[in-house]
């Protein structure tokens, strides 16, 4: 199987830690980590990806801002947006912006795993 | 069975053996299932015979079934276990990572935010000398807490450091979870010590209670989180008192000029 190149967005260093961790238990996937939204689309210039994780509240370019980018240049891009609050605002804004997913913090590892693989399945399949 | 993946209790280990042994177990149930025409040769089912061969078959297919979910069980056990490794790993490597007292305090609270999901908490240093617990850091804890100092000894939190033990509170009715408790006091501990206490009143809305994952975490948070917090400070006392003595050392060099 083709290596999977996935960007990692989270200005906590400790939830990068442990999503890079736990996507690396899959030995195809390659990860990168940016701290903010500026840092993320300047990776993204730079070299091709096959998924973003990004969380929301972020300094700089927010989780929000990104997805809108993110989605002007890459249309077929999976992006699984991370979200603190179980509350259905942030949930609904990142889909609504051009999201794939959601998952909300603390992040359980082989929900993210299972997301993971179901996307980049669906972009294979839809490709 | 490979001997390499059983331990003496008879559990098996390995996940990938596990997985393996769980696909021959479902091909195994899926072909007992199948509808079975009877050869006159071999099943003649006006005899005993073939009654009992049939109870057999059905018992040995019910115990494969439950081998199945047995194995399914372990699975899923096995993979919580991994999960809890995993935060215990990142949240003890993040907290050894740097000694500035700064940014432990706030990689500490972003393991009790992003980790356990705790939404307003409290982390409270103890100051020895006047036997008091004071607020370092923390979320939406200020009007919570009885007050900006909390002697030790009073209450839950001046409780908990008194004791040393960890406090955990599950309101069941309303009336108890309007009582304010914290749903979480830990003691910070170095060298068996209590230096702080970590208080937790509000996890994240979506989130129902603490998890096993969240009890072990807490738990190294309690031991880690101390060392980190007392050795970073300690680090910035000694530096601060290195420049002292180096800025004197230069002034003396000065004046001997």
């Amino acid at each position: 199987m083709s290596s999977k190149n996935l960007l990692v967005v989270d200005d906590s260093a400790t939830t990068r830690m442990l999503i890079t961790i736990t996507l690396k238990k899959e030995a195809s996937y390659r990860i990168t980590e940016a701290r903010d939204g500026t840092e993320a689309m300047s990776k993204l210039e730079r070299e091709p990806f096959d998924m973003v994780v990004t969380d929301i509240n972020m300094p700089n370019m927010n989780g929000l801002e990104l997805i809108a980018q993110v989605r002007a240049k890459h249309k077929e891009l999976p992006i699984i947006v991370i979200t603190t609050q179980g509350e259905e605002g942030d949930r609904d804004r990142g889909l609504a912006q051009g999201a794939n997913a959601y998952l909300t913090k603390p992040i359980s590892a082989p929900k993210l795993l299972a997301l993971v693989k179901e996307l980049l399945l669906e972009k294979i399949e839809s490709s | 069975m490979s001997q390499k993946n059983e331990t003496s209790s008879g559990v098996y280990r390995d996940p990938a053996f596990l997985l393996k042994r769980i696909a021959e177990l479902e091909a195994e149930v899926a072909r007992l299932k199948e509808p079975h025409e009877p050869k006159t040769a071999e099943l003649d089912l006006s005899g005993d015979d073939s009654l009992q061969e049939l109870g057999e078959a059905r018992k040995r297919l019910e115990k494969i079934e439950e081998e199945n979910r047995e194995f399914a069980s372990m699975y899923v056990q096995a993979q919580e276990q991994n999960e809890a490794l995993s935060n215990l790993y990142v949240a003890s490597q993040k907290l050894h990572a740097t000694l500035n007292p700064s940014e432990v305090e706030k990689i500490l609270c972003d393991i009790l935010i992003e980790m356990v999901g705790a939404e307003d908490f409290g982390i409270l240093l103890m100051d020895p000398q006047k036997k008091l617990l004071k607020l370092l850091a923390g979320e939406g804890v200020k009007d919570r807490l009885p007050s900006s100092s909390i002697a030790i000894g009073e209450g839950v939190i001046g409780d908990v450091a008194t004791t040393g033990e960890p406090f955990f509170f599950e309101p069941k009715s309303v009336s108890e979870r309007r009582a304010q408790l914290p749903l979480a006091t830990i003691p910070l501990k170095f060298n068996e010590k209590t230096v702080g206490v970590i208080v937790i009143y509000k996890l994240l809305s979506h989130k129902q209670g603490f998890t096993t994952i969240d009890h072990q975490l807490l738990e190294l948070v309690a031991r880690d989180a101390a060392t980190a917090l007392v050795s970073a400070r300690l680090q910035s006392t000694l530096g601060r008192k290195l420049r002292t003595i180096e800025g004197f050392m230069q002034l003396m060099k000065a004046e001997k000029r």
